[in-house]
C-alpha cells in the first residue's frame, strides 16, 4: 500500500517538466516496508486526488537519478522522481 | 584530452569562453564551435519572450558530462567543451555552447554535430516557451529523434 505522507514523514517523490505543473514539484509517500515497484507506486499515487497525470504513458521515472522501468523495485529512503519526456537543450 | 561539461544559471559569454578554449587548444589544427540561441518566435510565428529550462539538479549535470564524454570517446578530438544554461533564458540569449578541437577538421565537425544531436534528445531538461499569449511545454519531435538516430551504431 502506498499512501501520501505528511511533510515530515515518508519518502520524497520529485516531479519535473510539464508533469510538475500538473501535480506539483514534490510530495511525500509512505512506501511498504519491503518496497514496491515503480509501476505500483505510479499506479497507487495516480489514484490520489491531483495525481492522475502520473498515469500518462509517456511519464518516465528515475531512482537515485537513473531512469528505471516500471518493474524496478524502490525502497524507502531512495531518491525517486517522475517526469515528462526529456525535451533536451 | 580535456572534456568539460558545465550547467550554468547565468548568461554564457561566448567570446570569453572561445578565447579560453583556443588557448587550451594550442597544437590542434581545427576548432569547431556551435552556439544555440533562444528563438524569438515559435513554430507558428508567435512571439516568444523567454525559454524556461527545468532541470533535475545532479542528474542534469551528469547527463551533460556523459554526453561530452561519449563525444570525446567516439571521435578523434583533443578537447571538448559543453556549456548549457538552465532556468529562464531571454529570447536571443545563448542556451548552449559546444566546442570541439582536433588535429583535423572532420573529427571536430563530427564531434560538434554529434554532441548537439545528443544534447537535444538526451540531456535532462524540460523546455517551456514563454510567449506573449501564455506558455507551452516543448516535447521532443520526430526530427529530433531522427537526428539522434543518425549516430546509432
Amino acid at each position: 500500500m502506498v499512501t501520501l505522507g505528511s511533510p515530515d514523514t515518508g519518502t520524497t517523490i520529485l516531479f519535473f517538466g510539464r508533469l510538475a505543473d500538473q501535480v506539483g514539484r514534490q510530495c511525500k509517500v509512505l512506501l511498504p516496508a519491503g518496497g514496491c515497484t515503480i509501476g505500483d507506486l505510479r499506479h497507487r499515487l495516480g489514484q490520489q486526488d491531483g495525481y492522475a497525470a502520473l498515469a500518462e504513458g509517456t511519464v518516465l521515472a528515475s531512482a537515485d537519478q537513473r531512469i528505471v522501468p516500471d518493474d524496478h523495485l524502490v525502497r524507502s529512503g531512495q531518491e525517486i522522481a517522475f517526469f515528462s519526456p526529456l525535451s533536451g537543450g | 584530452m580535456s572534456v568539460v561539461a558545465r550547467l550554468l544559471a547565468v548568461p554564457i559569454d561566448p567570446q570569453a569562453v572561445l578565447g579560453d578554449f583556443l588557448v587550451d587548444a594550442q597544437g590542434a589544427g581545427a576548432v569547431v564551435t556551435f552556439s544555440g540561441l533562444a528563438r524569438a518566435t515559435d513554430s507558428d510565428g508567435g512571439r516568444i519572450k523567454a525559454l524556461h529550462l527545468d532541470h533535475y539538479p545532479g542528474m542534469t549535470e551528469a547527463s551533460l558530462q556523459a554526453i561530452a564524454d561519449e563525444g570525446a570517446r567516439r571521435f578523434d578530438v583533443s578537447q571538448v567543451l559543453v556549456l548549457h544554461r538552465c532556468g529562464t533564458i531571454a529570447a536571443g540569449e545563448m542556451i548552449v555552447f559546444v566546442a570541439a578541437a582536433a588535429a583535423h577538421r572532420r573529427a571536430a565537425f563530427l564531434a560538434a554535430d554529434f554532441l548537439m544531436d545528443k544534447l537535444k534528445t538526451e540531456a535532462v531538461f524540460w523546455k517551456k516557451e514563454e510567449g506573449v499569449d501564455g506558455s507551452r511545454w516543448i516535447e521532443p519531435t520526430d526530427a529530433d529523434r531522427a537526428d539522434r538516430a543518425r549516430w546509432s551504431e
